[in-house]
């Protein structure tokens, strides 16, 4: 009895060491191990020994069995083991190609610089304001200080609309948002009015549509240099904290003193060049003190309160941003050109 | 306007180049643009070396130079006082061209050859000094072409004047500018006139019937005139302020102009019916042919010059061809007026006509000026010998002006502009520009007069400006304000349409920005019928062309041209959406409404050239699922899909969203048609949404639910019923039957074709049931589930698929 249960030790080992899979464990468990497995007639014959031996050899058996559950089971863990570092050394993936998923649009570069600028000044605590494109003649141009017949109408080529009764343009700026905000409510006013511009122009550097966010700014002692202050801010954050800018004098029928910003020409860093003219520095907005007249198309006592108005072109601003030479491009719309600013 | 710099420097000392004058001027407000530097361009004309001068033996005032011309030594007789030995001079010599077309020939003068000519400015064309030879700089080369030289009369200055700056539409403006910025003084234009002969009294007479129209007018006769083209150096200043030389009494009436912005005009004084000046209105149907050939019909506004019978010019604006300067003229009547700014810009404007006098006029001329204007004139013909001046002056002046007086507080200056300038500083600046500063009893306030060339100037205001511009605007400290804080929820509307951008970006959409115009013809590209809506467009009285006439009222135009010039350029596989607004014409107001749109198109590839397979073709459902996920986003699930067939679509591919009884958009299948109309040969898939009424109908209000307790029966539901059974409606009656404890149903499988039988398909469901309260019972979800079963086979004689 002792001899064929040592025996039966021998062969599973060895079986056990030939065993590749966890099915030929499984087998092996079931032949053993199982209700009609080799160990268990000889349990059964345990009742043909002599009693005193019983004890035992029941002993031997149960070592058996325990002996077979743990070689098993470490036979199980080893292939798991083995075949897993198969599997690993076995593994490869091309890095190189483009990982499954969702292709984002691109969004457009215009937006891209619209998005920036507002929220420049929203940090800054300005709010926004939005009106009509189509537009009266009045909030375009009278209550800006632009009376008809003024020389001054010539800075801008105007749309106008066909209609019966009232003198109805698309606006050339979006100042006219400015008289219609301090129409409604009393100073302080802070606010810029992003939006569509158009000014009947077209080549390679005006578009007849065009985008402007301008900005106003009424309160009590607002003077020009918190114009410089607030304008210098911008330009600083949304082209570099060390580009250099200045201020000149200039007009605007609805501001004054008025002046022009300037900052030194991005493509040749103020060496001079086409872009920039050879004066070194490229124009980027306008702006100014209200000028007192403004106020008296609103009613705002303009001993009392003062401010000043910006205004810039978002096209502009893109095109020294990206080093792009014709605006036409922004409205054309080929993806060619749209998938250049994905990167956001 | 152009500035020469040469002519500049007469009337103002400059002692800083052209480019540095340029930043100058810029930084005062008078934008300088391109400096332009030419070379001389006179070929031939080389620099000599004056060896020896010894007088002519038989001619007293010619020398006789011997000049090194760099190869040897040539003798060249020369009357000019200034040539002496040493001197580098400009030599044309035999066979060389001067301006003018002069050729040089080798002559003989009074027994001795001369082998050339000693040039002087005058001769060359680059000054106005004829008297003496051009002494060249001492470091230039002998032998050298004189082309490598700068053209210093030709240095000029492009201003890109602002429309309120009329007043530096002249040399004389600029050099007040230059004057003022660099502290010196204005040096006038010599004036020196002897008059001669009858007085002017005796030729003509002025009568202004307008006084508020020309508020004076005066007139010089001239006569003998000897009529011929004007000196070199004049015409070559007129050419490079783009002027056209013509003869030399025209000529000075320009070069006047130029030099002191008063417009001047030379009429034949023996064309005048009976020799006089009346200014007055044109008479209605009155017409004039002016300079340029053409007939104008004259209106009651427009103001005329006109002489016993008729109009002879339009006034300030272009004179007529019946009393014009001819090769016969003997005599002139030289006319120098003021008129009312706003009358010449009225009558320029309605006929088209914008000239050099116009622009002045309308921008404002100094009425002081009106007589030294004249008498420059007759100084500069009297000085080229070219007619005899009549003795006295016309000068009528019916409404004098006077200067403006302002009150200047220092105060208020220096809190318009941020700063600490003292008020002496302030009245300097303000001397400079040649306004008179009177002090006042209070120390912070003075009374400023403006001389009236200076227009623009009328309000505090306007002198604020111009002490900041003299004192420097780089001088002005750089402050953030101290604002109230305000509160305003302005920012929706912006970041809502960012949301929907970032939405779509995020749906693989490329975003666009087409021209708020379109073609008017396009409504009949999109098929639309006469009475659509849609065809009813705000129209641009004065569009730039065809293309872009209406402004759009709808998006979808843009979006298939845009998909036609990809398609065109090979790039075939387009998904584009674009934000804008579209313009509605309104009965009740004037303006028409304005609605900001989200129109989305998709042709093309579904998967961008992607390497993992299928590559499939975009469809129906591409963008259906775009816009179900932006009306998700937004919690306007509930809103309603209604086939409608709209003209643009297919058929049976076009759909109307429906909230409330309110349409928000329209989605479908392009017809082919209208794609052919727009050259594209591709299916198109578009839909159009009104985003104002979609944020204003939107409810983002987010209640958190408590997570279940109890764990959830799945079950799937497999049912094949007839085709045309839509799977909403399925979905709708299982949620119907399914009580509360049907939590979620959601469809995992459409399929058509063996072996469900032809005209059916199967659509299969997954049902999660679940309960707050309890642990569901097998039974209990069997029950419910079998009545699901029963209504559907009910509604729809659906069956079970095995």
């Amino acid at each position: 009895m002792k001899g064929e249960i040592a025996t039966l030790r021998n062969t599973a080992e060895r079986e056990l060491e030939q065993a590749q899979d966890e099915k030929q464990l499984q087998e092996i468990r079931i032949r053993y191990l199982g209700r009609k497995g080799m160990i268990a007639p000889i349990l059964k014959s345990l009742t043909n020994i002599p009693e005193q031996d019983r004890p035992a050899i029941g002993q031997l058996i149960n070592e058996l069995k325990e002996f077979l559950e743990k070689a098993i089971r470490e036979r199980t863990e080893w292939i798991k083991a083995s075949k897993l570092q198969e599997e690993e050394a076995q593994s490869w993936h091309d890095i190189s190609l483009r990982g499954r998923g969702p292709i984002l649009g691109c969004k457009h570069p215009i937006t891209q610089v619209m998005e920036k600028v507002v929220h420049i000044f929203v940090s800054m605590g300005f709010s926004i304001a939005e009106g009509p494109e189509v537009e009266l003649d009045y909030y375009n141009f009278e209550a800006l200080n632009i009376p008809k017949n003024h020389p001054a109408r010539d800075m801008q080529d105007t749309f106008y609309i066909s209609h019966i009764s009232a003198e109805v343009v698309l606006r050339t700026h979006t100042s006219p948002v400015q008289i219609r905000t301090m129409e409604k409510q009393p100073p302080p006013v802070k606010i810029i009015s992003p939006g569509r511009v158009y000014r009947r122009d077209a080549d390679i550097s005006h578009n007849p549509m065009f985008h402007q966010v301008e900005g106003l700014l009424v309160d009590q002692g607002v003077s020009l240099a918190n114009l410089k202050g607030t304008l210098e801010t911008f330009v600083h954050r949304f082209f570099s904290p060390t580009i250099p800018i200045r201020f000149r004098p200039s007009f605007f029928p609805f501001t004054e003193p008025s002046a022009e910003v300037d900052i030194q020409c991005v493509m040749c860093l103020g060496k001079g060049c086409r872009v920039c003219s050879n004066t070194g520095w490229v124009e980027i907005l306008g702006s100014g003190m209200v000028d007192p007249a403004v106020y008296g198309f609103v009613n705002y006592d303009p001993e009392r309160w003062t401010g000043f108005a910006f205004g810039m072109g978002i096209e502009r601003l893109a095109m020294l941003k990206y080093g792009i030479d014709d605006i036409r491009l922004f409205f054309e719309n080929d993806l060619r050109f749209l998938h250049q600013f994905f990167v956001s | 306007m152009k500035v020469n710099y040469q002519w500049l420097t007469e009337l103002v000392t400059i002692s800083i180049p052209p480019k540095e004058l340029a930043e100058l001027l810029t930084m005062a407000g008078l934008e300088a643009g391109v400096v332009d530097q030419t070379r001389l361009d006179l070929p031939g004309i080389i620099v000599g070396l004056i060896k020896s001068v010894v007088p002519h033996p038989h001619a007293g005032q010619l020398l006789i130079c011997q000049v090194d011309n760099g190869e040897g030594i040539v003798p060249i007789i020369c009357g000019a006082p200034n040539a002496t030995p040493g001197a580098k001079v400009p030599l044309a010599l035999e066979g060389a061209m001067l301006p003018g077309n002069r050729l040089i020939k080798r002559k003989s003068i009074k027994g001795i050859d001369s082998y050339g000519m000693i040039c002087s400015e005058y001769e060359l064309g680059v000054g106005t000094d004829a008297a003496n030879i051009w002494i060249l700089p001492e470091d230039t080369l002998i032998g050298q072409e004189i082309t490598s030289f700068l053209d210093k009369e030709a240095t000029t200055i492009e201003l890109n004047l602002t429309p309120n700056r009329g007043d530096c539409l002249c040399m004389l403006g600029v050099a007040r500018e230059v004057a003022a910025l660099t502290g010196q003084k204005v040096r006038l234009p010599l004036i020196q006139v002897r008059e001669e002969g009858d007085s002017v009294e005796k030729f003509s007479s002025v009568e202004i019937l307008e006084p508020e129209l020309c508020p004076r007018y005066g007139a010089r006769i001239i006569y003998d005139i000897n009529l011929k083209p004007s000196p070199l150096w004049m015409q070559r200043r007129l050419e490079l302020a783009g002027v056209r030389p013509i003869n030399n009494i025209v000529d000075i009436t320009n070069y006047v102009m130029l030099e002191l912005g008063q417009p001047l005009h030379a009429f034949d004084y023996d064309l005048l019916e009976e020799g006089r000046i009346i200014v007055r209105l044109a008479n209605q149907g009155e017409v004039l042919t002016t300079l340029d050939g053409v007939n104008r019909h004259l209106g009651s506004d427009n103001l005329v010059i006109a002489d016993a019978r008729r109009s002879i010019a339009l006034a300030g604006i272009m004179g007529g061809n019946g009393t014009e300067i001819h090769s016969g003229t003997k005599r002139i009547l030289l006319e120098s007026a003021t008129f009312n700014p706003l009358t010449i810009r009225k009558t320029a404007k309605s006929l088209g006509m914008m000239t050099e006098a116009s622009r002045r006029f309308e921008r404002g001329c100094d009425p002081d000026g009106v007589v030294r204007a004249l008498d420059r004139a007759v100084h500069l013909m009297e000085a080229t010998n070219e007619g005899i001046v009549a003795k006295g002056v016309i000068d009528k002046y019916p409404k004098p002006i006077f200067p403006v007086k302002i009150n200047l507080r220092g105060q208020r200056a220096n809190a318009i502009l941020g700063t600490q300038i003292k008020v002496d500083k302030m009245k300097g600046c303000l001397e400079a520009l040649e306004l008179k500063v009177i002090e006042k009893d209070e120390p912070d306030e003075v009374i400023v007069e403006v001389p009236l060339f200076r227009p623009d100037l009328n309000r505090e205001i306007d002198l604020i400006e111009e002490i900041a511009r003299l004192y420097g605007y780089d001088l002005i400290p750089s402050t953030l304000p101290h604002a109230q804080m305000v509160s305003a929820d302005s920012t929706r509307g912006f970041l809502n349409q960012k949301k929907v951008k970032d939405l779509m970006l995020s749906c693989g959409v490329d975003e666009t920005i087409n021209l708020s115009f379109i073609s008017g013809n396009s409504f009949d590209q999109l098929r639309l019928p006469p009475d659509d809506e849609t065809r009813h467009a705000v129209e641009l009285k004065n569009p730039l062309s065809g293309e872009w006439a209406v402004m759009r009222t709808t998006l979808i135009p843009s979006l298939l041209k845009t998909i036609q010039l990809n398609r065109s350029r090979g790039k075939k596989d387009i998904r584009i959406f674009e934000i804008g607004r579209v313009y509605h014409p309104q009965k009740e107001t004037v303006l028409p409404s304005e609605r900001l749109y989200l129109a989305v198109a998709l042709c093309g590839l579904r998967t961008k050239d992607i390497w993992h397979p299928p590559n499939e073709y975009c469809d129906f459902y591409d963008l259906k699922g775009i816009m179900d996920t932006l009306l998700e986003r937004l919690n306007l699930s509930s809103a309603k899909w209604l086939r409608q067939p709209l003209a643009i679509f297919w058929k049976k591919e076009s759909y109307i969203l429906s909230l409330n009884g309110q349409e928000l958009g329209t989605l479908g299948n392009v017809h082919p048609d209208i794609l052919n109309n727009f050259e594209i040969n591709a299916p198109v898939f578009f839909f159009e949404i009104d985003l104002d009424l979609v944020f204003q109908l939107s409810q983002s209000e987010i209640r958190y639910q408590p997570l279940a307790k109890y764990p959830a029966v799945y079950r799937d539901l497999s049912v094949i019923v007839p085709r045309n059974i839509q799977a909403g409606s399925v979905e709708q009656i299982i949620k119907g039957e399914g009580t509360e404890i049907l939590k979620d149903v959601s469809l995992f499988d459409v399929y058509e074709g063996q072996p469900v039988e032809a005209g059916k398909k199967s659509l299969a469901f997954s049902l999660v049931y679940q309960s707050e309260a309890r642990t569901l019972t097998d039974q209990e979800v069997d029950g419910i589930h079998t009545r699901i079963i029963d209504a559907l086979t009910r509604e729809f004689g659906a069956t079970l698929r095995n």
